[in-house]
């Protein structure tokens, strides 16, 4: 197995973790912000490393290119649906409280 | 032994079944269309898996994401309808078994099915105006079915049209902040540019008319929703024009191919490519329009 | 089992689920998205079907009409969402 394999499975191996991670966060975390904290941190994270992980294992210099520009893309996708979820969370909380 | 391959399927499959039951079974409508939504990701992975990149893509945008925010759109005047009582417990004990008895006989017919033969198409398709086998079927072997197709959805438009009592501009988010319109904004060339890309690419790889269409009309859809751009109504001005453009140029062309070599959509040696390349653009342009005013006849002002 | 045919058995799984669904459900929405799933599973026999072929490479035109499909599917649940809309409305004009 080459040095280039390697790296790449165990970049698989951090991806992994970090998905499990924050999958654990979003089924056992008290409450709405927490668990949008905890998701999307660690699956940025983790996707980084999967995309990392994929383009080495490809050896080619356009798959790499277009696997960063996919976790660019999901990082501001998430960023902002995780943004627009904990307003509307806030929003409907003080709906409650008039 | 079973292959990690195989095990990974067999895994995707039962998760489609679990997220079924969970959507029919959800308590409340919200949960329903969620699960639904998630289902419809999980049908895009199955595709992946069954070498059908071209579905994987419009399952992905069309049956997960649109259908999804149809369906959400609609939550708010759904929960508020006058729903019949439910069915008795014959009733359902009736529908549960003959839904068993059509799944065992569908799994029967699968598991008997003989092999079949190889397809003479593969023979034909050097000939076809395209070089990717789908967009040769879909735009030359069965192109009356898309033109047919095309049909289908500017007739949708004008049934959801002619049931709306008011004319008016859609609402955007209630939640709208300005992170939302700065991804806009952000996103807004990418979507264009990825667009064309999809629609060039459909000639020779996965992609095409219905994938480049659908992301134009995500894009067209998000700058409703951030309420960016002055809201438009596409029932005034020339955006009615727009929306049909891609039905009247496969009509022209078939009338065209008609007149030309006496075969509608025969397209004439040399020149298939380029007519080909000319209908998916006012495909795309038809689909994309066609999906925003299904999308905001779903969430007009004068709604509320 | 080749994958192919598991698919295919979980597509005619989902049209039984669904069928049940559309019969079981009383709520218009949950009916429609049960019929959405119907045709989900009746898109995954034709696929798996299209991948049982001899040799690598899928038969094309269940993949074309499944793309044609999808879409008539969403416009068809447009135009249902869209009755749904006008029932409602007529209801409570009715009070």
């Amino acid at each position: 197995m080459s040095v280039a394999t390697l790296l790449a499975l165990s970049l698989l191996a951090g991806g992994l973790f970090f998905f499990i991670a924050g999958t654990l966060g979003l089924l056992r975390f008290p409450d709405q912000l927490c668990r949008i904290h905890a998701l999307t941190k660690a699956d940025n994270v983790g996707l980084g490393l999967l995309s990392g992980s994929l383009a080495l294992l490809s050896g080619s210099w356009a798959v790499a290119l277009k696997l960063l520009l996919i976790w660019l893309l999901v990082m501001a996708a998430g960023a902002t649906v995780a943004q627009l979820v904990a307003a509307s969370h806030q929003a409907g909380r003080e709906g409650d409280r008039d | 032994m079973i292959s990690p391959v195989l095990l990974f399927d067999l895994l995707l499959g039962l998760s489609l079944l679990w997220l079924a039951w969970r959507t029919l079974a959800a308590h409340t409508l919200f949960e329903a269309c969620v699960s639904f939504i998630v289902f419809g990701l999980l049908m895009a992975l199955s595709w992946v898996r069954l070498d059908a990149p071209d579905v994987a893509l419009a399952e992905a945008a069309v049956g997960a994401g649109l259908t999804g925010v149809l369906l959400l759109g609609a939550l708010e005047r759904a929960e508020r309808a006058r729903v019949e009582a439910a069915p008795g417990p014959w009733w359902r004990r009736g529908a549960g078994l003959s839904a068993l008895l059509l799944f065992l006989l569908l799994a029967a017919a699968l598991i008997t099915l003989p092999p079949r033969p190889p397809l003479p198409l593969q023979e034909a398709l050097p000939l076809a105006a395209a070089e990717h086998p789908v967009t040769a079927v879909l735009l030359d072997f069965r192109a009356w079915d898309t033109l047919l197709e095309s049909a289908v959805l500017v007739l949708a438009v004008v049934a959801a049209w002619s049931l709306e009592r008011s004319v008016s501009p859609p609402r955007p988010a209630p939640v709208c902040s300005e992170v939302l319109r700065s991804l806009v904004r952000l996103l807004l060339p990418f979507s264009i540019l990825s667009a064309g890309y999809l629609l060039w690419r459909g000639g020779h790889a996965p992609g095409g008319a219905f994938q480049a269409g659908t992301v134009l009309a995500a894009a067209g859809i998000l700058l409703l929703l951030s309420d960016l751009r002055r809201p438009f109504d596409l029932r005034r001005g020339y955006w009615p024009l727009a929306l049909l453009s891609g039905l009247l140029l496969f009509i022209a062309v078939a009338l065209g191919t008609l007149g030309y070599g006496g075969t509608a959509l025969d397209y004439p040696p040399g020149g298939g490519a380029a007519l080909v390349l000319l209908l998916e653009l006012g495909l795309t342009v038809t689909i994309a329009l066609a999906f925003i005013a299904l999308f905001s006849s779903g969430r007009s002002r004068g709604d509320e | 089992m080749s994958s192919a045919l598991w698919f295919s058995l979980v597509g005619a799984a989902l049209v039984a689920i669904a069928l049940y669904g559309v019969f079981a459900e009383h709520h218009p929405l949950r009916r429609l998205i049960a019929l959405n799933m119907m045709a989900s599973g009746v898109f995954l026999v034709l696929i798996g079907l299209a991948r049982q072929l001899p040799g690598r490479v899928p038969d094309p035109v269940p993949h074309a009409m499944v793309l044609t499909g999808i879409v008539v599917a969403v416009s068809a649940t447009a135009f249902a969402l869209a009755l749904l809309r006008r029932l409602s409305r007529v209801q409570q004009e009715e009070g």
